[in-house]
């Protein structure tokens, strides 16, 4: 027993200065000519998110609060990135790729990942702990997750994109065009983003997450066929340093939804604002 | 249970000494006061990214045995920072902008080194060759 807990001793002042010593050491590695590299993070954010759908409100302590745990990964053309300015973590922010052309200032990617957030009615009641008519019966919406390409022009201090992309067919089988411009400002070490995106939908997709089918027709909740529609944003985010490991990090979003989107009796509002305060901590 | 305590003992074993270790290496050394001194507070600007110049407001302060006329000097490359006419000791508040580790050094009137600091610059994230597009929500 004496020279198990010896062995360990050694093994631990051994290996702990190893570890140290191994998280000093580059990232990034070059494997048969092509960059693998990584990074981990993990972040805590107060949120202020309003639901897009009338009568739920942002109420609770815990919808006020949010955690993720974000990674990165690049290898052979192949990555998986975590949005680390978002709060919700891999699966509502992350994207899985693959890497067609990388030029210098343009490059085309294959992305899956979920566009669209889904939502379920009936846990959302039983979570509020109270009865929203708004809601109540309505089918789950799946988290829309889809397929499609990524051209991006890269400049000095700004990116743009286009994402063509179809959703699953369980989430309306549509096409989704997402266009997104953000513009880089460094003042001392902060980094500040302006972006503006527009989001296209067609009708198939806004039918499916806002439209009312037949069968969720109540008294105070109408049929609802919607048309093909946009969601327009403009937004702010700031990050700087606040050690070698934690950033400082904050945001304010402002998106507009167009009518096909706003009219239907499960939104019924145009303008969503929406602020982040948060640090990550880089592993 | 035996087993399940020497599992015990060596966890507690992992995270004690690397913690220590950890602490060890992380820590920044506090400056050991002697009769001469040149220090840099604070002594590390972290910037956002691997490269990015890091800027930052830094203290520098000295103090020497005899009076004097002294200069701290930037070493590479070397520019005057600030000059004293018979002092022994003083400080002056300084714009630091650099992606690199600076040294400052204090000198007397005939050109001798007395003492050196340094403001290192560290990072939190490591430049990465592939570009990123986010929005926030």
């Amino acid at each position: 027993m004496i020279k198990i807990k010896l062995l360990l001793l050694i093994c631990c002042l051994i290996s702990t200065p190893i570890f140290s010593a191994e998280k000093e050491l580059e990232k990034e590695a070059t494997l048969f000519d092509q960059t693998f590299n990584w990074q981990v993070m993990a972040g805590f954010s107060a949120i202020y998110n309003p639901f897009i759908l009338t009568d739920v409100k942002q109420e609770e302590p815990r919808d006020f609060l949010a955690f993720s745990l974000l990674v990165d990964f690049y290898y052979k053309g192949f990555f998986l990135q975590s949005n680390d300015r978002r709060v919700e973590g891999l699966f509502q922010g992350g994207e899985l790729g693959y890497q067609l052309l990388d030029k210098n200032d343009w490059a085309l990617d294959i992305i899956a990942k979920p566009y669209l957030p889904g939502f379920m009615p009936d846990d959302i009641i039983k979570s509020k702990n109270k009865n929203i008519p708004s809601i109540e019966g309505l089918k789950d919406r799946n988290i829309g997750f889809g397929i499609g390409l990524r051209y991006s022009k890269y400049y000095d201090d700004a990116i743009f994109s286009f994402d063509l992309a179809t959703l699953r067919p369980s989430t309306g089988r549509g096409l989704l065009a997402d266009l997104y411009y953000s513009h880089l400002i460094l003042y001392r070490n902060w980094d500040i983003y302006l972006g503006a995106g527009l989001t296209l939908y067609s009708d198939s997709i806004i039918d499916y997450y806002v439209g009312i089918d037949h069968d969720e027709v109540t008294p105070t909740r109408a049929r609802y066929k919607a048309r093909s529609g946009f969601r327009s944003q403009l937004e702010i985010f700031a990050r700087h340093p606040i050690s070698k490991s934690w950033t400082f990090n904050a945001g304010i979003t402002q998106s507009y939804y167009s009518n096909a989107i706003s009219n239907s009796p499960i939104v019924n509002k145009h303008n969503f604002t929406q602020i982040m305060l948060g640090a990550v901590y880089v592993f | 249970m035996f087993f399940k305590l020497s599992k015990g003992f060596a966890l507690l074993c992992v995270l004690t000494f690397g913690n220590l270790v950890s602490f060890m290496v992380n820590s920044e050394e506090l400056p050991i006061a002697t009769s001469q001194n040149l220090i840099a507070q604070p002594a590390l600007c972290v910037a956002l990214h691997q490269g990015r110049k890091c800027f930052t407001k830094v203290t520098l302060t000295w103090n020497v045995e005899a009076i004097g006329d002294f200069c701290i000097y930037q070493k590479n490359p070397r520019r005057k920072v600030k000059c004293w006419q018979q002092s022994n000791g003083n400080s002056t508040l300084l714009e630091f902008e650099s992606s690199e580790k600076l040294t400052f050094q204090l000198v007397n009137k005939k050109n001798d080194l007395i003492v050196e600091t340094a403001i290192d610059v560290s990072w939190v994230h490591k430049a990465t060759p592939r570009k990123r597009r986010w929005r926030l929500f």
